[in-house]
């Protein structure tokens, strides 16, 4: 069976089924121009520009799917680097609290030194990574590289977005 | 009387100025994210407000310490904003030139270049 959900290289899920009619036609569109496997920046041009004529904007979830998409041609293309703690810890506080302004508040944690962390000017202590996933119900895990590379690939975006009908 | 829109175009090179490795999807994402969030609907129609161009252009410098020439490849992004806008435009790119690594960040508005740069207290992209 054809999954129905779309998982961002961090994990995130998107229901594909609970999409608009017009998240779905320009996801269509999203799809064909995908299988050609642009360029990370020709794409990047591309698709803010047509999620602007469907009429959507940053709040739909196809903005979302769209920015992860770019994210693996970048990756696959050795533009942009394979994610890290950092892109699952900020995926992570924007799904559970919204804002880092509201995690940091409610959990105590510097905002300012969080901010270094995710321009990775700065690093997370042992201490304090288990504070931050301890609040965000997460847990470390370690992963091979080839793995990730592979849940990162464009390859796989494709297949997820094989549920988009 | 209808605003003055300016072109404004800036580059960010793909790896940092520190370890010359290219940034995390996080910061990519923030930038773009920042742009929709700062630009998007200040001004009315959308015209004004688009991404309009989103490219990687090959570019050179010479390094100061070394002299060295140093080959770089950056993302150019291409914006139409009102002119009141551009001190917004400024102070983002200083939270980026913080994010990205980069001492400064290349910046033309209508076509007069000027190069934007950050201090620490300029803070990252959120």
């Amino acid at each position: 069976m054809t999954k129905r959900v779309y998982e961002t290289i961090t994990g995130r899920r998107i229901d594909l089924a609970r999409l608009s009619r017009d998240e779905r036609k320009f996801l269509l569109s999203v799809r064909k121009k995908y299988k050609a496997r642009p360029g990370w920046s020709a794409f990047a041009s591309w698709w803010v520009s047509e999620l602007g004529k469907a009429g959507l904007t940053e709040r739909s979830v196809a903005y979302r799917i769209c920015q992860d998409l770019e994210a693996r041609l970048g990756i696959a293309q050795g533009k942009v680097a394979a994610p890290d703690y950092r892109d699952y810890l900020a995926d992570l506080i924007e799904e559970r609290y919204g804002s880092r302004y509201r995690f940091c508040k409610e959990q105590g944690v510097d905002p300012g030194h969080l901010s270094r962390v995710l321009a990775s000017r700065s690093e997370l202590s042992l201490e304090s990574l288990k504070h931050v996933l301890g609040a965000l119900g997460a847990v470390l895990t370690v992963q091979g590289e080839k793995e990730l590379r592979e849940q990162a690939s464009p390859q796989e975006a494709s297949r997820a977005l094989a549920g988009v009908k | 009387m209808s605003e003055r829109v300016v072109e404004c175009s800036f580059l960010v090179p793909i790896v940092g100025d520190t370890d010359r490795k290219p940034h995390s999807p996080i910061a990519w994402r923030l930038l773009q994210d920042a742009i929709h969030r700062l630009f998007k609907g200040l001004s009315g129609p959308e015209r004004f407000l688009l991404v309009r161009d989103v490219e990687l252009v090959p570019g050179s410098y010479t390094e100061e310490a070394t002299g060295n020439r140093v080959h770089d490849e950056s993302r150019r992004y291409t914006l139409a904003i009102p002119e009141a806008q551009v001190e917004v435009l400024r102070s983002l790119l200083r939270s980026a030139a913080n994010t990205f690594d980069q001492r400064c960040i290349y910046l033309s508005v209508a076509g007069a270049v000027e190069f934007v740069s950050a201090k620490p207290q300029d803070g990252y992209l959120v």
